[in-house]
């Protein structure tokens, strides 16, 4: 399609602009990001959230997620375009998606496989019972493990 | 999207081409791109997340490496702004204002670069706590063992080598400009340098050193050194320039002189040789010593121009050592200070055999001396307990040195006495003893004459013979008398030697109480001054264990930069600037593509508003990384 020029199409000038958001749309999805980021941002901070990570964990995703979505169909227009965004989109998120789990065997659960020399050398484990990071230590790792602390 | 019928010139229906997407090349061109970058990204963000929480509980907090949680949030704030800013300019060019385009368009070109400006912030702060992406130059240890223990002995034991191998220059230059005026010719000069040099000898001669053999100096003290030695290059220094011409007379003579001597020798053998081979050999000969002494010559001219750029050297940079030399023995002495009363007594605990616990709290201490981040709780109440105990203990000493010198007092007082008895019996055996050996030479004296005369009667001298009686009673009499003494000595004797015995364990005692309480007393005055923010009216220290990580040895004294010990901190410093370092070179492109309109001036019109939309898009997909980066690194 090198040949023809679609001006008309491609800008979808004058037409559009009345049929896209008006600044009023762009205005409020701008105070809703702020507020998702401000959302975010006391859910991290909040001890009471984060005494169980993984709730708080999932807060932040979710919110990340509806910051994204805010910013795709608004900001990048995607509400007002074709079904082609169903088509970029959808594989890239499975493909994201399936990326992370695919890593998740190796990578992810390298430490259920260490043997003592390698537990000598990694880095150990924070103990600190009430330090939110330490929630999400693995208790199914292998009594090899150098337990120097007997908080767990 | 209606198809418009064009006729041509002839009437003829032209067909248009629809495209196969209702987009133009561009949108579709940065959509595929749009994809590629996702998929990097997502491989990026992907490996992070699967990384991170494969590392059980052993993730520094953002406390540990300068990590602020609300500078993420103000970034992400700025970024979501300008997000905003390029859509209203996409509207405002779609809608033709070119003007009020241009204005949004430099208002996202502004919060673009304010978000890479605290972005540089945030990465100054890491660099300058020494958190680097890679391990060099990071000084970043996972575990707290004894590689670390040893990291940290190795960096201060850099900084004392290097300070001590600028002294050793500074020493040698000295020593040089010495040799090299040696040969200067007299000058008054040489006076004012003589009376220079006592002026430092006053000072510097009579110096007490410390307890790292560093000398002690007051301030004045210190100024007067680095003006009297600044003063002795710039004498020693000329008469030194002075000294070349000389050698180099000297060298020159001592040339010719040489060449002289071979050219007689070689005349004398020429003369005596017959013609032919002999000639040929003294000519062979005489050409190779000449080269010899050509080489000679050379070498001596070579060494004078060695030590000429060795003095221009000395000029340039001595001066400079000079002047540093007090700030780089305040620095050496820092370093021992900390490996004194710091790493060895980490390593005295590891080595004293203690529980593993133990031993793993005691590096712990150590490193949070270094970097105190509350994450070591461990360090930290082994600091606090230790203070405590400290206390105790230094009353515990000072009690058993108390006890001690109080025992060894009066055991010393003793000891006098008995050695004044001693001294004075000896004294006595002495003099008995030389009067008895004065009154046996008599005897053996008048003996002596009735020997020496032989085959003769011997004659019997009565008064001889009274006297000799006489003087063998005198001599019983002494003898019983220095049995006596020697029997008022021997007690004595034994007596002293106890004492003395007494005395010497009572004083290692007691000085083995006086090492072990001066080292407590630095150990907790060392402690001390780390973590004291203030003092009380009385002058005691208000300690201060905060959350705050600006405190502790390595931001104290900023030319230190000990190791730090952050649990998986390489791999974080890692992954952070990875995925900050890649969003931030995607920012700086997206900034370039907005410059570009902005510096040619272009019309922000309805025909330009598919380059904003398309750099909108971009700037918009830059925004949605750092939506999802925010919370995994700031806030997990």
């Amino acid at each position: 399609m090198a040949d023809t020029q679609h001006e008309d199409h491609g800008s979808h000038g004058e037409d559009h602009s009345h049929e896209h958001g008006s600044t009023q749309l762009f205005i409020g999805v701008f105070i809703g990001l702020c507020i998702l980021t401000a959302l975010s941002f006391a859910a991290g901070s909040s001890s009471f959230v984060m005494s169980t990570p993984s709730i708080g964990w999932t807060i932040m995703i979710t919110v990340s997620v509806c910051k994204a979505l805010l910013v795709m169909l608004y900001f990048m227009h995607l509400k007002w375009e074709a079904n082609w965004k169903y088509v970029l989109t959808i594989p890239a998120t499975m493909m994201s998606l399936f990326l992370i789990f695919a890593l998740v065997p190796d990578i992810g659960l390298r430490t259920l496989s260490y043997t003592a020399e390698r537990w000598l050398y990694a880095p150990s484990p924070r103990v600190e019972a009430h330090d939110h990071a330490s929630g999400d230590h693995d208790h199914a790792d292998n009594g090899e493990h150098e337990d120097e602390n007997a908080d767990h | 999207m209606a198809d418009h019928e064009h006729h041509d010139d002839h009437g003829h229906i032209e067909l248009e081409y629809q495209p196969a997407l209702p987009l133009n090349n561009g949108k579709v061109c940065l959509w595929l791109f749009l994809s590629t970058e996702i998929m990097f990204f997502a491989a990026l963000l992907g490996t992070f997340i699967v990384i991170r929480f494969g590392a059980p509980g052993a993730w520094p907090t953002p406390h540990d490496v300068h990590l602020v949680e609300w500078i993420g949030g103000l970034n992400t704030f700025v970024l979501i702004v300008s997000s905003f800013t390029i859509v209203m300019a996409l509207k405002s060019a779609q809608e033709n204002n070119a003007s009020v385009a241009r204005i949004w368009l430099l208002v996202t070109l502004i919060t673009g670069s304010l978000f890479l400006g605290i972005k540089a912030y945030e990465y100054s702060s890491k660099f300058s706590h020494g958190i680097y992406p890679m391990k060099s130059p990071a000084t970043i240890y996972d575990k707290p063992n004894l590689y670390y223990v040893s990291g940290v002995r190795e960096r201060l034991n850099t900084i004392i080598t290097e300070h001590a191998e600028a002294d050793g220059d500074q020493i040698e230059m000295f020593g040089n400009l010495d040799l090299f005026r040696q040969d200067a010719p007299p000058s008054k000069e040489d006076q004012r340098i003589a009376k220079l040099e006592q002026q430092l000898e006053a000072i510097v001669g009579p110096a007490k050193m410390d307890a790292y053999g560093f000398p002690i100096y007051t301030e004045e003290e210190r100024e007067k050194i680095i003006e009297l030695q600044q003063a002795l290059v710039s004498a020693k220094a000329p008469r030194a320039w002075d000294a070349m011409p000389e050698r180099r007379k000297a060298v020159d003579k001592d040339n010719t002189e040489k060449l002289a001597d071979l050219e007689e020798k070689h005349a004398v053998l020429i003369m005596d040789a017959a013609a032919g081979e002999e000639a040929d050999k003294a000519n062979a000969d005489y050409e190779k010593a000449k080269q010899r002494q050509q080489r000679k010559y050379n070498s001596a001219l070579a060494a004078i121009n060695r030590d000429k750029a060795e003095l221009r050297k000395i000029q340039s940079e001595l001066p400079g050592l000079v002047r540093n030399q007090f700030h780089r023995l305040d620095e050496a002495r820092i370093c021992m200070r900390i490996r004194v009363n710091a790493v060895e007594w980490a390593e005295q605990a590891v080595v004293n055999r203690a529980s593993e616990e133990e031993q793993t709290a005691a590096i712990l201490a150590l490193a949070y001396t270094i970097y105190p981040v509350h994450s070591n709780h461990t360090g930290q109440q082994k600091i606090l307990g230790e203070l405590m105990s400290l206390t105790k203990q230094v009353d515990t000493e000072e009690q058993t040195e108390k006890k001690f010198s109080g025992e060894l007092t009066p055991k010393q007082e003793e000891i006098n006495q008995t050695a004044g008895r001693k001294t004075a019996l000896e004294e006595e055996q002495t003099t008995l003893q030389a009067k008895k050996t004065k009154l046996e030479e008599e005897l053996a004296a008048l003996n002596e004459p009735a020997e020496s005369e032989e085959g003769e009667e011997p004659k019997v001298d009565p008064e001889l013979e009274t006297k000799k009686t006489k003087l063998q009673a005198d001599i019983e009499a002494l003898n019983t008398q220095l049995e006596t003494v020697q029997s008022k000595l021997d007690p004595v004797v034994a007596a002293y030697a106890a004492l003395e015995q007494e005395v010497k364990v009572l004083t290692a005692s007691r000085d083995a109480a006086t090492a072990k309480l001066a080292r407590l007393k630095n150990r907790r005055d060392f402690i001390e001054e780390i973590f004291t923010k203030n003092r009380t009216a009385e002058g005691a220290p208000v300690l201060q264990f905060t959350e705050e990580y600006d405190e502790g040895l390595n931001h104290k004294h900023h030319f230190l930069e000990l190791p730090l010990q952050i649990t998986n901190g390489n791999m974080w410093a890692s992954t952070y600037f990875l995925l900050t370092g890649f969003h931030a070179l995607h920012v700086i492109v997206g900034l370039i593509i907005f410059v570009i309109p902005l510096i040619f001036m272009v019309k922000l019109d309805s025909s330009y508003a598919n380059y904003l939309e398309n750099a909108g898009l971009y700037w918009h997909f830059v925004d949605l990384v750092w939506i999802f980066l925010f919370p995994m690194l700031y806030l997990f």
